[in-house]
């Protein structure tokens, strides 16, 4: 299951709700908001999104993930709006009868909806300056990604 | 007048293929020549080498009436052109054009000469990109010759350098698109098409997300577009806005669903333009 939310993530409700006696492995990915980028202090960051287009690509890549890895049982969900310091941003619980599964489908997870997922930060920074996290002019990629 | 068109050298120009590439059955050098022999009969074509010229060049063009005029010293840029160009002539006006202008029109070289000023070194129009002059399709006087010496002395090698540096006329194009360089594959498409159809006029609304937004200045807007493909439609707002990203760092969607950028443009679609992603 994919989703977006625009309030902050339960973990301790998450991981009820992934809950199987059949799993003996449950691997959980919190990608937090962090006080620094690139040599800068950063305050907070705020998340904007392509409503539609995020949930049909996150919901894709959940679908692909349950392909790859059939034994999977996956969970992802991003959070969208302003984040401060500490906050969690993205969660990705990934749970498997074993741990090989349970750590490469959560990797596959994460690394999909950073990549493919039209989702976007602005960071305000403690000078109070406030910039989208832009992408190398040459290669288009973002840096710290 | 004598006319100078850019076709030679690979790299540090458009290179041969750009000038045997053809649109509508047309080569791009093929068209450029039609703009130009109204305006005069001196009609030069810029190579890196002689040896360059009747070898890349097919016998159907060796018929019409221009010269080869190879640079004078190896890997010059254009402007290496324009200092052949001043050697073999100093006395003339030189229009310089780079043959991968495909939508130039006549009238935009028709007006480098009824604007030119003897008294100033060059007429040239402003990029309605960045609003800097385009040093490729301007017209240059024989005062620009000694300046050009001197920077190229200087070993500076930048064309619009040099051309910001001369005392101009500057103009606007006829069309906002008519400095379009032809330099990706994308754009061909665009061009066939309109080609094929002719500019046909739609209405769309365009979303724009995260930096494009805020370069936009709004989040939505519907407008009239007669781009055939949805880079055609790109270029425009990118010129209209003046976006800081180009084609390969943005990803297009039609009507909720990824698109490609050849992917044809109709009416009543919404077109969402998105920046590189940044989530987690």
């Amino acid at each position: 299951m994919f989703s977006i939310r625009d309030t902050p993530l339960d973990i301790t409700a998450l991981r009820q709700q992934m809950a199987d006696p059949a799993c003996g492995a449950l691997v959980v990915f919190e990608g937090l908001v962090r006080n620094h980028h690139e040599g800068r202090d950063v305050e907070k960051l705020h998340y904007t999104h392509h409503p539609v287009l995020a949930q049909k690509e996150g919901e894709r890549i959940v679908a692909e993930t349950m392909e790859k890895f059939p034994m999977v049982k996956a969970l992802a969900i991003h959070r969208i709006g302003t984040l401060e310091i500490g906050e969690c941003a993205v969660v990705i619980l990934a749970a498997s009868a074993h741990r090989e599964a349970a750590f490469e489908a959560n990797r596959y997870l994460i690394d999909s909806i950073k990549a493919r997922v039209p989702i976007w930060k602005q960071e305000t920074y403690a000078t109070g300056e406030v910039e989208w996290t832009s992408p190398c002019p040459n290669c288009g990629s973002l840096p710290g990604s | 007048m004598k006319a100078l068109i850019l076709a030679g050298g690979k790299s540090s120009r458009m290179g041969q293929d750009k000038a045997t590439l053809k649109i509508g059955g047309v080569t791009q050098l093929d068209r450029i020549l039609e703009l130009v022999r109204p305006l005069t009969v001196d009609v030069y074509l810029s190579v890196a080498h002689l040896s360059e010229g009747p070898s890349t060049f097919d016998a159907e063009r060796s018929k019409l009436n221009f010269q080869f005029l190879p640079d004078l010293e190896p890997g010059p840029g254009p402007l290496g052109g324009l200092q052949a160009a001043f050697q073999h002539d100093p006395n003339s006006n030189w229009l310089v054009i780079a043959c991968d202008l495909p939508l130039l029109k006549k009238e935009d070289l028709q007006a480098l000469v009824d604007h030119h000023d003897g008294e100033k070194d060059a007429t040239c129009f402003l990029n309605p990109l960045d609003d800097q002059p385009e040093p490729l399709c301007a017209l240059y006087s024989p005062t620009a010759a000694a300046k050009l010496w001197a920077v190229l002395e200087k070993n500076q090698r930048c064309a619009r350098r040099f051309l910001a540096s001369l005392k101009r006329t500057d103009l606007q194009p006829t069309d906002s698109r008519s400095l379009l360089n032809l330099n990706r594959p994308e754009h061909l498409v665009e061009l066939e098409q309109l080609h094929e159809n002719g500019p046909v006029e739609k209405e769309v609304t365009v979303e724009y997300f995260a930096k494009l937004s805020q370069e936009a200045g709004t989040d939505s807007e519907v407008l009239h577009s007669s781009a055939a493909t949805l880079a055609g439609l790109w270029e425009e707002l990118r010129l209209k806005h003046h976006f800081s990203l180009d084609l390969p760092h943005v990803k297009p969607a039609v009507d909720n669903e990824f698109a490609n950028w050849t992917d044809f443009l109709s009416s009543d679609q919404t077109i969402a333009f998105m920046p590189p992603f940044a989530g987690g």
